[in-house]
């Protein structure tokens, strides 16, 4: 267990700032997930933790120590990597022993720790199997055993779950969440899957073109973004934006010139207001609104309507059905449900 | 339908023995006059009539065939190793290493197996001479490295850029050195690119002949293609067929229980592009 300091750390290729200078504090025991969009940089972060690359400016701790200069296998970390990169020549007991060896374990020791990972994972009778013999969830599998034989004190995972298929996903999920219950180490974890990252996270780093977006628990990010980009980019469907025409006092009016309430709050600054699907309510009375689709998602509907100014609004709802489709129906968007964005797209906070 | 299919069989055999004669006949006719008594020799035959070893016994006999087949194989082993251990590094320095200048020197590499023999010979004969090689092997193994290297980098380094990154960086997660990832990580990966590389490097310096007869004096130093070359007959009116094709028929021997031996890594190599993980 470790803590992670990344202190003004920056990263360019070429000329392309691809990390500009920012700072990140990772507590030991912590189950952190980068998630962005793919060229956001969440990957380089981490592989700059990792050591395979090397921080352009700025210094990366571990622990207490400054592991800038180090070698990756002198850090105490170690990694799961997308592809799971398994030795393709060994078998599963050589691929899990082998950076022991490496290391001069001695063969006792090696024997015992390579039993006790494999016990863990339930890969035990895979041991003599090479990974061509293997399915993807052994092989990932065989994968987090390497990474975690060693006992280093930070794991990276670099989208160790985006080549499985939706049900083991979602299954791998809920046991390397238990695996970071049982080793309680410190993890961290890239992904561009929202769902993943909500459901893992302790904390959550949301980045965008090389710098971040916003730290916090993943309820915060979902409830309270700080960006509209952050409010975009999580829940499905997306956030729904409107632009406001005019706004007086806490009255906002609408393109379609229907009105609505804001919340107590800085309200001059509103430039955009957001509200989740889930947070429209269709009700008796409100914005006038016709349905023109609706998507049957098993569990729930999603209802797409369209306001008298032609802009589009999805709503989650539990009624509804696809022969709805045409009716007039009355919106309400209740204020405090409502996400409220500044002209630089930052949040417009509710007092 | 049945008789298009028919012919269209026909015409696959006709074209696999046509191939087969184009290719074999020139060392079927070697062999079966390698059988045959001198004396007999001129007179065009297809198959052994009479077949006897005298020639094979004549030309172990009259001169050091033996050595040089020794000579060869020396020469073209040391070729393969010395090739494939050099081109090994050198292609993961090309094809993993991001210095400047990387691509100039692969085409520099490229380049060089460029020139004909010839127009290095005097060159290299120079060379040979100030490095005290001459009339030893050593200067054979030497000078079949410029054309063995060459393709040996070439090959390997593209086999090589094939390879899944993420392998050779979870072996650095895994705390190996360069010399670690290229020995236990992609040696065994590319055992079919080395095999094949390897074999054509040993054909290679197997049947070279001009550098061969260029950097020998005496016969004990000879590789076998120039001894072939240089067998005579009792007089300088006779030239002795008979033993000529007896040597001809001994040395393509190893070749072909080489390719047989590695006959299915060989396709593998040819073939394959990368381990997929």
């Amino acid at each position: 267990m470790a803590s992670v300091y990344l202190e003004n750390v920056a990263k360019r290729f070429g000329k392309t700032d691809v990390i500009k200078q920012l700072d990140l504090q990772i507590e030991s025991g912590e189950f952190v997930v980068f998630v962005g969009a793919s060229g956001s940089g969440k990957s380089t972060l981490l592989r700059m933790i990792a050591g395979l690359e090397e921080p352009s400016s700025g210094r990366v701790f571990i622990g207490d120590r400054d592991v800038t200069d180090r070698a990756p296998s002198e850090r105490g970390v170690s990694m799961v990597f997308q592809s799971y990169a398994l030795y393709p020549h060994m078998t599963v007991r050589e691929n899990i022993a082998f950076g022991l060896k490496l290391a001069k374990s001695s063969p006792e020791t090696i024997a015992e720790r390579v039993a006790r990972v494999t016990h863990m994972l339930r890969i035990e009778e895979l041991l003599d199997r090479k990974p061509r013999q293997l399915s993807g969830g052994q092989r990932q599998r065989v994968a987090i055993a390497r990474a975690i034989v060693r006992e280093p004190s930070v794991f990276l995972f670099d989208e160790p779950l985006s080549n499985l298929d939706a049900a083991l996903r979602a299954h791998t999920r809920i046991e390397l969440a238990d695996l970071h219950r049982s080793l309680g180490a410190t993890m961290i974890y890239v992904t561009h899957d929202q769902v993943e990252a909500m459901s893992l996270a302790d904390r959550m780093v949301m980045l965008k073109d090389g710098h971040i977006e916003q730290v916090g628990s993943p309820d915060e990010l979902y409830h309270r973004p700080a960006t509209k980009y952050v409010a975009g980019f999580l829940g499905s469907p997306t956030m729904n934006f409107l632009a406001p025409k005019g706004i007086d006092q806490q009255v906002a009016t609408l393109e379609s010139g229907d009105t609505l309430d804001l919340p107590a709050c800085d309200s001059a600054k509103v430039r955009t207001i957001g509200i989740r699907p889930e947070d429209i309510e269709i009700a008796g009375q409100g914005i006038p609104a016709s349905v023109f689709h609706v998507e049957e998602l098993g569990e729930t509907r999603i209802v797409h309507v369209r306001l008298r100014d032609g802009q589009l609004l999805a709503i989650r709802a539990r009624e509804w059905a696809a022969g709805d489709a045409g009716r007039e129906v009355k919106l309400a968007l209740p204020a405090d449900r409502l996400q409220l964005f500044d002209q630089d797209d930052r949040r417009v906070e509710a007092r | 339908m049945r008789m298009w299919r028919l012919s269209g069989r026909i015409a696959l055999i006709a074209l696999w023995l046509v191939l087969a004669i184009f290719l074999l006949f020139p060392f079927y006719y070697a062999l079966v006059s390698s059988l045959r008594p001198s004396a007999d020799i001129f007179h065009v035959r297809y198959w052994p009539v009479a077949a006897t070893l005298d020639n094979y016994r004549a030309v172990m006999t009259e001169q050091p065939f033996a050595g040089n087949i020794l000579n060869s194989v020396i020469v073209a082993t040391a070729v393969v190793l010395l090739s494939l251990g050099i081109g090994t590094f050198a292609a993961f320095a090309l094809a993993r290493v991001r210095f400047g200048g990387r691509r100039l020197l692969l085409y520099t590499i490229l380049g060089v197996s460029m020139f004909p023999q010839v127009a290095v010979l005097s060159g290299l004969f120079e060379i040979v001479r100030m490095l005290g090689l001459y009339n030893n092997l050593l200067s054979l193994i030497f000078s079949y490295m410029i054309f063995t290297l060459p393709f040996t980098v070439w090959v390997l380094t593209a086999f090589m850029r094939e390879l899944p990154v993420e392998i050779e960086e979870a072996a650095i997660m895994d705390g190996a050195t360069p010399w670690t990832i290229v020995t236990r990580i992609f040696v065994p990966l590319m055992g079919p690119a080395m095999i094949t590389t390897g074999l054509l490097a040993f054909i290679a310096a197997w049947n070279e002949f001009l550098f061969a007869l260029s950097f020998t004096l005496t016969n004990s130093q000879r590789t076998v293609p120039v001894a072939i070359a240089l067998i005579t007959g009792a007089s300088q009116y006779e030239l002795p067929w008979g033993n000529i094709m007896a040597a001809s028929a001994i040395v393509t021997v190893p070749l072909i229980l080489l390719v047989l031996v590695f006959q299915k890594r060989l396709v593998a190599g040819l073939t394959a592009g990368a381990v997929k993980g």
